[in-house]
């Protein structure tokens, strides 16, 4: 029970570390009931004027290789991309039947944080025990990262409530 | 279907941050996204996969073939990660189980321009392991550190992988993420307005390194520019005047090193860092084993190559020309020249010769350059008695001065001296500088435009583009800065001109003023120092995800073919030229889509640009498949490329053709074929006198404007007028090799010394720095200074000094209209030293290849992201990397304080600050070497 929900908000979560907030996405989000809910949760959604800064932001905090800040597990456990976390993720989403398709993962790597949500949400559904593991293995490495306080904004929090997010999942399995 | 037993919590207990969001609020989140309309625009990035559940045994396969077998080694687990010995040792090693089952794709180099063959093992999508292909005929397979350091580059943790717009000034450094639609829609755009205006020419495509030659010369030709820039004058353009001086065939020696008996070395670093670097290293290595050659080295550095020398001299700075005209003088006066070959292939006389070469005794340049006048005239005899299998070699350490071209063209004479020109063991060449481009060729594209480029072909420059396209790279800023030109679109291809080029600081100043460079779009796989001066960053293939047909100067002397192909699929959103030009010309559209047909893959051009290469067809499908297994082509029966200028002419030749009575040279519609040698009709030189031009009335001629048509009909090879916008530009220049003074190095204060600079054996000039296994072996570069000029200046090692950089007399006086100047520059250095005997006492040396101000924190020698000095978006916790965290031990904490620096620290000094910008007038040559500085201890 629940595992829908969660998995609704595993992908919400995968989506906004995934790309800039669109328009589109801000405007669905902007529901007054989900907006107070994000809100709730620790998420205040911006006015449009300012996705043009947040796009900004977005480099800054999850793209700019100089700060060799991407959130992607190889790189975070092994300094480079493509480590061996990419490779299971890749077994782990063939075996699940899930194509990891790069046009729609914007180029992020199979092990981008993103991803690994999106990829949770698929899991959770299926299989407990699958999603439980996937946490362990490929969620949880994560937090220091997210749970770093330099980041500001909208971001910032964003990062914060996915940590604390993963938190609860994994303390709840 | 799931596990009975609960599983054990994956997260520890007791992390602390206040006001976390609870499980109870996540699930009201997600009821609230499941209702509201907005699920419907929130699907996730991943779809949902098979219906079927996952089984147990599914699952557990899952998780076991998942698991980090086998590159799992103690606690580090990634591919391109060297586990030194300490607390993480390897525990496995060699892990026996790594390279089985690996797919094993070949592929090129590209850290540097020898293109060595390589081979990647490929393994469940990533490549673990890259090494030498043994199928490569030039470089048979053996690689250098950086080509051994391909994993560093390929999956880099601060590699570019989506394309970016600045959202700030030009150069704040503030950018977001765009997608390709978004930038090729702009770039079409923007593209379209230039064509519109009509002045093509103002757009221009600067590359670094290009070796899709074919992909982008489609690309401008179909566009309509002829600013396609390179670094040629920055590079080689000295050394190749001077050979096409002689030949006119080629601008490339090829030594035959492996069947030499006596090499002679200018300068040139061939163990270390040479366009042929590991090619020509192999053989000159096999040559002095395996026949005993013997290795004389001039240099004003003790370079590897000087070290390993069985001889090594160090001349002043400058000076080569002086020895090597010197020995000519002494081979002369002691006919020891080769005379039956100089009366044939000559195209002066030996007394001619002597006339020129008399002055030049041992003794004058025994003094010039400070090597004893009794060793030049020893080694002048060892080398002409090892002749015909006597061979010069020469590069930078001769060529990149101010009087780099008669420097090369004094130690080109040597080898007509003694006839051991085109011989086996001797001073050869090939007739093309890469594959054998009349038998195959790329797909037909746009022919080339009819515009005029002011910055591709500078009318001050005699040789740069008379036999070859030699770009004067270094006067680009130069020009736009003294607003001889103006860019609308800026298109930089795999170029880091802010740290190679010369004065940063106009480098600089040009990338920011938009009045000069309007828009400026960077490819590169990496966030470097011209990116970060960019408009808009694309982020480019590594070479071992994209494809090209690829050959060098052939070291085997007869040519092969190469390919490079994807070993992997790109990381990210990088993509190759070859993928994207073609979308951005239909986008950019009138007309320039034509030459791009909409059906035709990247692998299916490959396949018709190689359809001609031969191929065992018992063993292979196709040539692609050959090429796929092999790696490259050479022809078995093709002939070394020995004497090329005795090939005789064929009755079908010389029929209809006359021979000039007087030079024998023999014609046909106009056009020189060949020459009568002995009563033998035969190829000869395709030079103007169908001889070695020792004697060059081509050079003097175009030197002064004059019309040089008949002597290029007579050569039938190369060779152009200049064209109409040079004619103000006349000089008098000397047919002759002879020693050209460096004015400026004349009558120096005692605090001023001559500035060389070099390159190491694990970096290229400004590409590889962000390599940790190469930086870790140099990231500091002191200049070296001489013990006796270090107590001149009371230096003691690790002392600082500052430096002030001139810009050159002689550039000065012979080119007035760039309005340099011999002054000093704008920048000074400061810079600790080292010393040691290997340096010239009237010489300072400085590598280049350092002082990264971006191109990653590898790069910047920057344990910790913090100390980048970009505090927007700082993650404290950052990747982490526990190889570098644990190896990394060179990060300098000084903070700027000299006196706490620590030798070997630091990212290093980049020398460009203090280096002029110096062009010689003749080829377009950067005079790297000839830099005059002043130098004064800091406290
Ligand atoms: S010499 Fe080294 S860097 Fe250059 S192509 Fe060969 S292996 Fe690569």
């Amino acid at each position: 029970m629940g595992h829908e929900a969660l998995a609704g908000v595993a992908k919400l979560f995968g989506l906004l570390l995934l790309r800039e907030l669109e328009t589109e996405t801000l405007r669905s989000l902007s529901d007054p009931v989900l907006s107070e809910i994000l809100k709730g949760s620790g998420i205040t959604m911006p006015e449009e004027s300012e996705l043009e800064e947040l796009a900004a932001d977005f480099f800054e905090y999850f793209v700019n290789p100089q700060q060799g800040a991407p959130l992607v597990q190889s790189i975070s456990e092994g300094g480079s991309y493509e480590g061996d976390p990419a490779r299971d993720v890749r077994k782990i989403a063939d075996a699940a039947g899930v194509e990891l398709d790069p046009t729609h993962l914007m180029g992020a790597p199979v092990d981008h944080l993103a991803v690994e949500l999106a990829l949770w949400s698929v899991l959770v559904e299926r299989d407990r025990s699958a999603a439980v593991e996937f946490t362990r293995r490929h969620l949880v490495w994560s937090l220091p990262r997210l749970r770093d306080n330099e980041r500001q904004g909208f971001y910032g929090n964003v990062c914060r409530v996915v940590a604390d997010f993963i938190e609860a999942i994994g303390k709840a399995s | 279907m799931s596990s009975p037993k609960k599983p054990e919590s994956p997260i520890p207990e007791a992390t602390s941050a206040p006001k976390k969001t609870s499980r109870r609020q996540f699930l009201k989140l997600g009821s609230a996204l499941a209702a509201a309309a907005a699920a419907g625009t929130l699907s996730g990035c991943v779809g949902q996969g098979s219906t079927k559940p996952l089984s147990k045994a599914d699952n557990l396969a899952v998780w076991r073939s998942g698991t980090g077998q086998p590159y799992k080694v103690g606690e580090i687990k990634m591919p391109g990660v060297c586990d030194l010995p300490g607390p993480f040792k390897k525990t496995r090693f060699p892990d026996p189980d790594k390279y089985k089952n690996t797919e094993q794709v070949h592929g090129l180099c590209q850290l540097c321009s020898s293109i060595c063959g390589i081979t990647g093992h490929v393994k469940d999508g990533r490549i673990i392991k890259v090494e030498g292909n043994t199928n490569d005929p030039n470089s048979r397979g053996k690689l250098c550190a950086r080509g051994q350091s391909a994993l560093n580059h390929q999956y880099h943790p601060e590699r570019l992988l989506h394309p970016i717009r600045r959202v700030g000034e030009r150069g704040e450094g503030k950018w977001k993420r765009i997608s390709w639609d978004e930038a090729l829609t702009e770039l079409a755009e923007r593209l379209g307005k230039v064509r519109d205006s009509g002045d093509h020419e103002e757009f221009a495509f600067h590359q670094g390194r290009n070796r899709s030659k074919d992909a982008v010369s489609n690309f401008l030709r179909a566009f309509g520019t002829n600013t396609q820039l390179n670094h040629r004058g920055l590079c080689s353009a000295a050394r190749r005047a001077a050979n096409l001086t002689y030949l006119f065939e080629s601008d490339w020696d090829l030594g035959d090193y492996e069947n030499s008996k006596y090499v002679l070395n200018f300068g040139s670093n061939m163990f270390e860092a040479h366009q042929g670097h590991i090619p020509g290293a192999v053989r000159l290595q096999r040559g002095r084993f395996n026949n005993g050659a013997k290795l004389v080295t001039f240099d004003v550095r003790m370079s590897n190559t000087a070290g390993n020398s069985d001889e090594f001299f160090m001349p002043y700075p400058g000076t080569d020309g002086a020895i090597a005209l010197a020995m000519a003088h002494t081979i002369i006066k002691e006919k020891l020249y080769n005379a039956e070959f100089m009366a044939t292939w000559s195209n002066a006389t030996v007394d001619e010769i002597w006339e020129q070469v008399e002055p030049y005794t041992p003794e004058w340049a025994g003094q010039l350059s400070t090597v004893p006048a009794a060793d030049i005239t020893r080694i002048a005899r060892e080398f002409a008695a090892a002749a015909p299998r006597a061979t010069t070699m020469c590069n930078r350490g001769s060529s990149a001065h101010v009087n780099g071209y008669f420097n090369d063209r004094a130690i080109g004479l040597l080898n007509v001296l003694v006839g051991s020109v085109g011989k086996p063991g001797g001073w050869c060449w090939m007739f093309t500088g890469g594959y054998d481009n009349k038998r195959f060729k790329p797909p037909k594209g746009a022919p080339k435009p009819k515009t005029k480029s002011l910055l591709a072909d500078p009318p001050e420059f005699i040789l740069a583009n008379r036999w070859n396209t030699m770009r004067v790279g270094e006067i680009v800023y130069w020009y736009l800065a003294q607003e001889r030109a103006k860019l609308q679109v800026y298109m930089t291809y795999n170029l880091d001109s802010p740290m190679t080029w010369p004065e940063m600081n106009v480098t600089k100043n040009v990338f920011l003023d938009e009045k000069k460079i309007n828009f400026h779009v960077c490819i590169n796989p990496f966030f470097n120092e011209t990116a970060s001066f960019a408009d808009m960053v694309l982020p480019w293939t590594t070479y071992m995800e994209r494809w090209d047909v690829d050959a060098r100067g052939a070291y085997n002397l007869k040519p092969y073919l190469s390919m490079r192909r994807p070993m992997i699929k790109p990381l990210g959103e990088a993509r190759d030229v070859r993928d994207f030009f073609p979308d951005l010309a239909r986008r950019i559209g009138g007309g320039m889509e034509e030459w791009y047909p909409e059906d035709q893959t990247v692998e299916q051009y490959m396949t018709e640009f190689t359809k001609d290469v031969p191929y065992d067809a018992d063993k292979y499908d196709s040539p692609m498949d050959f090429l796929e297994k092999v790696g490259a082509y050479e022809d078995p029966d093709q002939a070394k490329y020995y004497e090329p200028y005795l090939v005789p002419l064929t009755e079908k030749q010389l029929a209809g053709s006359t021979v000039d009575p007087e030079t024998q040279i023999i014609t046909k519609d106009g056009k020189g074929i060949g020459i009568l040698q002995g009563g033998t009709a035969v190829v000869g030189f395709k030079t103007p006198s169908r001889k070695l031009e020792v004697k060059s009335e081509f050079v003097a001629r175009v030197a002064r404007n004059q019309d040089v048509t008949d002597l290029v009909a007579s050569a039938n090879s190369k060779g152009s007028n200049r064209p109409e916008h040079h004619k103000p530009y006349n000089y008098e220049v000397s047919p002759w090799p002879i020693y050209m003074q460096i004015e400026e190095h004349l009558g120096l204060d005692s605090d001023q010394l001559v500035m060389t600079s070099f390159k190491w054996n694990v970096h290229n000039h400004g590409r590889t720095a962000n390599l940790k296994w190469c930086s870790e072996i140099v990231h500091s570069n002191p200049a070296w200074l001489h013990p006796d000029t270090a107590k001149r200046f009371e230096l003691e090692d690790g002392d600082w000094i500052e430096i002030i950089g001139y810009r050159s007399k002689s550039v000065d006086r012979c080119l007035p209209s760039l309005n340099l100047g011999s002054g000093e520059i704008q920048d000074k250095l400061q810079i600790p030293v080292v010393i040691t005997k290997g340096i010239h006492p009237g010489a300072i040396a400085i590598s280049n290849s350092l002082g990264h101000f971006e191109y990653s924190n590898v790069a910047q020698a920057k344990k910790d992201a913090k100390l980048s000095g970009q505090s927007a978006g700082m993650n404290p916790t950052g990747y982490r990397d526990p190889d570098w965290e644990r190896n990394m031990w060179w990060q300098d904490d000084s903070n700027g304080d000299r006196k706490k620096w620590q030798r070997n620290t630091g990212n290093g000094w980049a020398q460009n600050h203090v280096l002029p910008i110096s062009p010689d007038y003749i080829s377009g040559q950067q005079a790297f070497n000839s830099t005059v500085v002043r130098i004064r201890k800091l406290s």
